[in-house]
């Protein structure tokens, strides 16, 4: 065996020896950011897909809020990490958004609304979170 | 409440800050991508859209920035919809949108918060709904690219397909343009 050679199988040998566990550990122990929290609220009604397995990369990030997603840094960040597109995570955006506007409402609070197919005077948030509840995604 | 609402110049006002953007056929009008990226509102399709009791085929929430959309209707009519939406939110709730979308005619409609949610009988929430259904038809179906298209192929079908809308809705156009008796 080479001087060299020798060099690289001790390389592999103290890589093998490297002990990931505690950093997973500590990282688990990471509390989930607002961002994190949020996307926990709107996953029970996201059927699997690429949407939902995008929504769970980013909640494991472990960082940020909701208005970092319209921050020009982050979302190139999270495009290139999600291997995603612009587009997808508007999407994503606004339906965290619409999550976070109505959940941040008050239950009784009165929502102003013009509806196809007949007036119905508005409704509340709590009614409103029953029907983003059947949300479909597509 | 103003008198007179011209309802191509509202519409020719909204695509000069937004665009057109197109479906892959590239004829029709990709109004999901124009609500989404270029009004930034979310649209929520929704299974058995039902509000108090009343079924709808859509529903514009501006507070919250979402458009919610009856998910079981075909997607022409679910188009529809979605342009009608759209015409409530130009129409009625334009401060709602960007601040920026609509600064060359900031003032040339108004909607008193007594207006809305009047009864559905009253003159004021149908003439809401016709000018709704009016814009969105000049939203999905251009005169011109409509004249153009029936012309070239004479078939009511083929043109709706094109556009992306129900043939009856195209019908409705066509004789507002004077195409068909």
């Amino acid at each position: 065996m080479t001087e060299r050679e020798d060099e690289l199988r001790q390389a592999v040998e103290a890589a093998q020896r490297f002990d990931m566990t505690p950093v997973e550990e500590a990282f688990s122990a990471i509390a989930l950011s607002p961002l994190g929290r949020l996307i926990e609220t709107v996953l029970p009604t996201v059927p699997e897909s690429e949407m939902r397995t995008t929504l769970q990369r980013i909640r494991d990030l472990k960082s940020g809020t909701l208005d970092d997603l319209f921050d020009r840094e982050f979302q190139s960040f999270l495009i290139s990490y999600l291997r995603t597109d612009l587009s997808e995570l508007q999407t994503i955006t606004q339906v965290l958004r619409t999550q976070q506007l109505v959940s941040a409402s008050a239950a009784d609070e009165n929502v102003q609304l013009a509806a196809r197919g007949g007036d119905t005077g508005g409704i509340s948030s709590l009614e409103l979170q029953s029907i983003l509840n059947r949300r479909r995604f597509t | 409440m103003r008198k007179y609402v011209n309802i191509e110049r509202e519409l020719d006002a909204m695509l000069r800050y937004t665009g057109v953007p197109r479906l892959e056929n590239a004829i029709g009008v990709d109004v999901e991508v124009l609500v989404r990226t270029k009004l930034d509102f979310d649209v929520a399709y929704i299974e058995n859209l039902c509000i108090r009791g009343k079924q709808l085929s859509g529903a514009l929430i501006p507070e919250h920035r979402v458009i919610l959309v009856e998910a079981f209707d075909i997607w022409e009519r679910r188009r529809f919809t979605l342009a009608h939406e759209c015409a409530h939110l130009v129409l009625d709730f334009r401060n709602a949108g960007s601040p920026s979308l609509f600064e060359s005619h900031g003032d040339s409609f108004i909607c008193a918060p007594d207006d809305i949610g009047t009864t559905e009988d009253s003159p004021w929430q149908k003439r809401r709904e016709v000018l709704a259904n009016q814009f969105a038809a000049a939203l999905l179906m251009p005169g011109r690219l409509c004249k153009q298209l029936y012309v070239e192929n004479n078939s009511i079908d083929d043109c709706a397909g094109a556009l992306g809308v129900s043939r009856q809705a195209l019908q409705i156009r066509l004789n507002q343009l004077g195409l068909r008796a």
